[in-house]
Parts: C-alpha cells; structure tokens; sequence
C-alpha cells in the first residue's frame, strides 16, 4: 500500500518536473535561422562555386590548361581546352558541371598554379534548369571575383600580393 | 435585442411556430460551427507553435505574414481542394457517417458550455450528464472509422480507442461525482454559480483525476495509443484524406475544447472573476487548460497499452472512489458545507 502510493506520487513529481523542463525550453529563443532573410555567417574556408583566378601583374588566367584538374576530379565534371605551348599556353574553354560537383577540393588541391578556388563565398547556386548549372570560363572569371581570391576575405589594406602567395602556399600544404 | 427579433418572429408565424424555431436553431448551430472552426484553426496554429517553441524552433512562420497565423487556413483550403479517396472494399456508407458521427458528437456538446452568465444555448438541467453521454458517441464514430476502412491498423486503432474510452470514463465521471455532490445539481449554470471559491481548491484530486482522464478521452500525448504514429501509422484515419480527414482533426480538437470548457466549469469557477467579462475570464481558463494540455503532450511519451490500462483501473478509479467518499463523508458531517 505504501509503495503503491509512494509510486503515483513519484510519477506525479516526474511530471512536474519534467514540464518544468519543457516550460524553460518554451521560453528560450529558438535556434532557427531564417534563411532568405537572415544568413548564416559562413566558415572562412567553406567550399563554394568555383572560380579561376588572375594573374594580378599580366592581368591574365593563371590556369595552364594542363587537365590536372579534369584528371584528378571524381565525379568528371571538368572539361577544358586549350591552346599554345609551355607557359604561354592558355585555356579556351573551361566548363565545371556543378550538376555533378561534389565540393571535394581536389582539382583546387591539385592545381600546380592555384589557378582555381572554391572560396567565393557564393553557394546559392539554384536555376530553372540543368545547363544553369553548368559554368563556363565566363561565369567563372565574372567581374566579382576580378582581379583574383586567393584568401578568402583578405584584410583591408594589406597588400594583396605576398600574403596572397603565402595563403595558397599554406593551403597545398594543408590538403 | 436578440429576444426581440425572435419574439417578432415568433409573433409573424403565429401557430406555424415550428418554422421560426428552425431558424432559431439553423442560426444558433451555425454560430457554434463558426466558433468551433475557428477555434480549432486557433488551436492547431497555437500548437504547432508552442510544439515548436518547447523544441527550440519557430513553426509556421511564412503564411499570412505575422508568425505564420494563416498556416491553418492555408491547410484547410489545401484540404477541402484534395481528392477524396474512399478506399475500394472499405464499407461505403459507414466510412462516409464517421467522420460525421465524431464531429456532430463534438457539436453536441457546445450545446450546454456556459460562455457566461446567460451565454448558454440550452442550460439544461443535466447539463454534465447530457456532455457525459454525448461524447462517448465519439468513440462509436471512431469504431465506425476504424472498421469501416478495411485496414488492420485502423481496425487496431479504433478498437484501442474503444478500449481506452470504456476505461477512462469511469474514473472521469467518478471524479466529476465529487463537485456534483457538493452543488447538489447537474446544470452547468448552477455548477458555476455555487463556486464562492473555485472548486479546484476543494476537489485538487478530482481536477487531476478529471483532468487526466480527459486528456485520454481526447486520444492526445500521453494516450494517443489509438493514433500512435509510430506503430499504427495514425491509427483510425489512416485511409481518410481530404476533407473527411479534416473533420477528424477538427473535431479532436473541438473535443479538447469541450474538455476543457467542462474542467473549467466544474473545477476553475467558469466564467467568474475580477475586472474582465465573463466570457473573458471563461475563454482565459479555458484556453490556459488548453495549453496545459499542448504542453503535457510535447513533454511526455507515448504510454504502453497494458500502462495505460494500469493507470485507469488501478490508480484513477481507486483514487477517484477515494476522493468520492471522502467527500461524501464531509458532506455528512458538515452538511451546510
Ligand atoms: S570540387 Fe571535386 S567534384 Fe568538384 S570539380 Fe573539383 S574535383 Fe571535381
Ligand atoms: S585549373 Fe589548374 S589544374 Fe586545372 S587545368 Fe588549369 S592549371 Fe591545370
């Protein structure tokens, strides 16, 4: 008998105790980030859209067309051309298919000259169809990313060449 | 005014006083629909809400601007555009009435909720008994739900359901003995106005009884066994889509308003207290049990069945007998009281 009333009034004080619980949660602000209008701030190093990046003095796309990239990429979804011989050779064309990208980094880890980044910062990458997806030298050189993003968000004011360097160095290490 | 009107009416058909008694009723029946609509809407909103909240989320926030308040409206046009699927070997007929049976139970019972002083459709003079009898019809609606579709889960589903209303309606109606006992009447008016103090004070067992039994009259957290999601898919509306799906969901929760409409009634002094109208304070009481209920849901779990059973039959009803001799006995000795 004592038991008996002992346990209704324990399974009463459980629940009391554990409203309380829920009432304090009731009350505290809700961790949901209200996308379109508000944004997450995003990591300094997160994998975005790629771009390829200028060379400051020759004003010119560092990228040698030397396929690395397309080689190394799990998925296939580079494709490039290019023309010329030894350094003065360029890219004609440049095409990521960011339908099958899987932001793995590895064409940025591979590039002998950094001649590409996925450090835009841009990952809304939405279309009304597949081929809006699919970037061309263009997209991929457009006026924003113009002269070149080596860092991601250099300082105001420094000097963009050498820590520049020194940035892209630190990353092929890294990876 | 209103009595005017009527009076005019009653006075233009004379003998025929058949025809102005149907408007009376047409009207009256429409503005329980209206309220009942638009108070389960309220409520489905305000749960999402506080569910969300107690997750540390927000819930509806896009339609209708302000914190999402149009979601419900939203979802019920979305509902009434849906097809209406009947599913092909389910028994026509029955599985067309259920929804209809449950739902003009819940209506039934709005008949006698004193609103406030005079604010009452019908005061009858068993007011508590007549609520008491309406809303088992529910469960018959759910049976009927339930066999009628054709499917094993929903079969389950309204036989737990039937098993679960049959036990907790004994205790339920057992605590509510001990205040009737003390206002000596079953008419809902009378019940208020014999609270000097509410009757939640005297009676805090009876509440709690009560009010445990109402939450698992109305099938919600912790004893939604007839509807858990997680082994009986929904339980007795697993087949039912569209509109009739709808009628459900409105009418649990204009079920859950009755509940408690009837706590505050009987336990929490109606529609009286300071300063505001009474309907005010009715409305405040009540929507406050509301959200006691919401809360209970989003803090429990689900209960076993044999747990279920166990707390109806061997904790509610002895404790409700308990409370009802108790109070017979204070009665006895102090009989004024
Ligand atoms: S990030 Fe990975 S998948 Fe995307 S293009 Fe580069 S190598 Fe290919
Ligand atoms: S981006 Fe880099 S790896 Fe790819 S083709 Fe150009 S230079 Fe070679």
């Amino acid at each position: 008998m004592w038991r008996y009333l002992r346990d209704i009034g324990k399974g009463f004080w459980s629940i009391l105790l554990s409203m309380q619980i829920t009432l304090r949660y009731l009350f505290t602000r809700a961790v949901t980030v209200q996308y379109p209008e508000e944004k997450r701030e995003l990591p300094t190093r997160a994998l975005t859209r790629h771009v390829l990046t200028i060379d400051l003095e020759s004003k010119d796309l560092k990228c040698t067309a030397c396929d690395m990239c397309a080689r190394i990429c799990p998925v296939n979804c580079i494709y490039l051309e290019g023309e010329g011989k030894g350094k003065a050779r360029r890219a004609t064309w440049f095409i990521i298919d960011h339908n099958l990208c899987m932001y793995c980094n590895l064409c940025v880890e591979v590039c002998p000259f950094d001649a590409i980044s996925m450090w835009t910062g841009q990952y809304e990458l939405g279309g009304f169809s597949r081929t809006n997806l699919v970037y061309g030298l263009d997209t991929m050189t457009a006026d924003g990313f113009y002269p070149t993003i080596m860092t991601p968000r250099p300082p105001a004011g420094a000097a963009v060449k050498a820590p520049a360097a020194a940035g892209a160095g630190k990353q092929e290490r890294k990876g | 005014m209103i009595g005017g009107v009527l009076e005019s009416l009653y006075g233009l058909f004379g003998e025929w006083w058949i025809i102005p008694r149907l408007i009376e009723m047409f009207v009256v029946v429409s503005i329980i629909i209206g309220f009942i609509s638009v108070a389960a809407m309220f409520l489905i909103w305000w749960e999402r809400k506080i569910s969300a909240h107690i997750q540390v989320r927000f819930g509806p926030m896009r339609v209708g601007g302000w914190h999402g308040w149009a979601q419900s409206i939203a979802d019920g046009i979305k509902l009434l555009l849906k097809e209406d699927i009947i599913p092909a070997r389910a028994d026509r007929p029955i599985f067309i009435l259920a929804p209809m049976v449950v739902f003009a139970s819940a209506l039934a019972a709005y008949v006698v909720i004193p609103f406030g002083p005079g604010l009452i459709v019908q005061d009858l003079n068993i007011g508590i008994l007549y609520i008491i009898a309406i809303s088992s019809l529910a469960v018959l609606g759910i049976i009927m739900a339930g066999w009628s579709s054709n499917n094993k889960y929903a079969a389950l589903g309204a036989l737990r359901s039937a098993a679960q209303a049959v036990s907790y309606e004994i205790p339920l109606i057992i605590s509510l003995l001990g205040p009737l006992l003390i206002v000596g009447s079953l008419s809902m008016t009378k019940i208020v106005e014999a609270q000097y103090v509410p009757f939640i004070l005297v009676q805090p067992l009876a509440f709690l009884i009560y009010f445990t039994c109402a939450v698992a009259e109305t099938n919600r957290l912790p004893f939604d066994i007839p509807e858990a999601e997680s082994e009986l898919v929904a339980g007795f509306h697993v087949e039912y889509s569209g509109m009739r799906f709808a009628i459900f969901f409105m009418a649990e929760y204009a079920n859950m308003f009755v509940v408690c409409a009837i706590a505050t009634t009987v336990f929490l002094g109606g529609w009286k207290g300071p300063l505001l109208p009474p309907v005010a304070w009715f409305l405040i009481k009540t929507f406050f049990l509301l959200f006691v209920m919401m809360w209970l849901r989003w803090t429990l779990t689900r209960t076993r069945v044999d747990q279920l059973m166990n707390v109806a039959w061997k904790v509610l009803l002895p404790l409700a007998f308990v409370n009802l001799g108790i109070t017979g006995l204070v009665m006895l000795l102090y009989p004024v009281g």
